[in-house]
């Protein structure tokens, strides 16, 4: 029983942090954020596994981290309002080439980043020619191109 | 153009598509089942694997867990009878029962311990008589069944556990 209550502690603590950590977070990961979630995996384990190496214990952790996402999931599907909770809702950070700074600053994006997107994904080379720039809820950014963005000329 | 008749699994070249499998049901269920025996301490810690074991007379007392897992810390909380008038009480646990567990820490600490055919562990008692409380902490060194029998004075006490791997 301590296992399981210890694994949907674990879950719930992490489902809050990573949700206060918001989605450029992980989506982005620089050399020290891969280091910081290299320990925040550590700090997990422990708390998880207390001093208890036994496999029936890392069955029932494992199986109660399944079950509460599928379960969480499950429950995201049915409930709009608890899937933003969640999983936030993705935001629009610029509109016909114009940067909403005021999103962009609470979602901790510049707009190096938006052109770094629109380069990779349609080889765009200016913020005239983005019509729309979402911030996606997996923390990646997807652009939609203008119509006369001129790409092929 | 998708063929009539053709569903767009076949279009693609794809298996067809059937929803969740008896086996993935099975699965799910077999898991929701797991996470509730282990609440419920068919794994160890829990209600269903807290028990107490007593003397014919009642008077000696063990409770433990039937369900342990290998390594990991387990309690056994033993209530002795004392004798008025004497200064101390032996503890004895059989041998087979010390090879498979290792105990880690004993509350209060016994004035002697000594392994010889059986476990001998002697502790201070304040001579009023009634009951002397100790409690030890053990982990279990192997899988799989192990028998135990706690003794004091004329009063024997067996119990079963099963350790998980």
């Amino acid at each position: 029983m301590d296992s399981v209550l210890r694994a949907a502690a674990v879950y719930l603590i992490l489902l809050i942090i990573l949700r206060i950590a918001g989605k450029r977070t992980l989506a982005q990961v620089t050399v020290f954020d891969f280091i910081l979630l290299l320990i925040i995996g550590e700090a997990t384990q422990q708390a998880l596994l207390g001093e208890d190496f036994s496999i029936i214990n890392a069955a029932i952790v494992i199986g109660t981290l399944v079950l509460l996402d599928i379960g969480l999931s499950v429950l995201k599907q049915r409930s709009e309002a608890l899937d933003r909770v969640i999983d936030d809702s993705p935001v629009v950070i610029v509109d016909h080439g114009k940067l909403l700074r005021d999103r962009m600053d609470r979602s901790r994006i510049d707009e190096q980043e938006i052109l770094v997107a629109a380069r990779e994904l349609h080889g765009l080379e200016r913020l005239e020619q983005i019509k729309f720039a979402v911030l996606e809820r997996s923390g990646g950014i997807s652009i939609v191109p203008a119509e006369s963005s001129g790409k092929d000329s | 153009m998708r063929q009539p008749g053709s569903s767009a699994e076949a279009q693609l070249g794809l298996p067809e598509y059937r929803g969740h499998t008896t086996a993935e049901k099975f699965a799910f269920a077999l898991l929701v089942v797991f996470i509730l025996a282990a609440i419920a301490g068919v794994f160890g810690d829990g209600p269903l694997s807290q028990s107490t074991a007593a003397s014919g007379d009642g008077q000696m007392r063990v409770e433990y867990q039937r369900f342990c897992r290998r390594h990991a810390q387990q309690l056994l909380d033993i209530t002795v009878p004392t004798q008025a008038g004497a200064n101390s009480v032996e503890l004895r646990v059989n041998a087979e029962y010390l090879r498979r567990v290792q105990i880690t820490e004993i509350f209060p600490q016994p004035l002697q311990s000594t392994v010889h055919q059986t476990g001998l562990l002697r502790f201070a008692t304040d001579g009023s008589g009634g009951t002397l409380q100790i409690r030890m902490h053990l982990e279990a060194q192997h899988a799989g069944s192990q028998q135990a029998r706690l003794s004091a004075g004329t009063q024997t006490v067996d119990f079963k556990q099963f350790a998980y791997p």
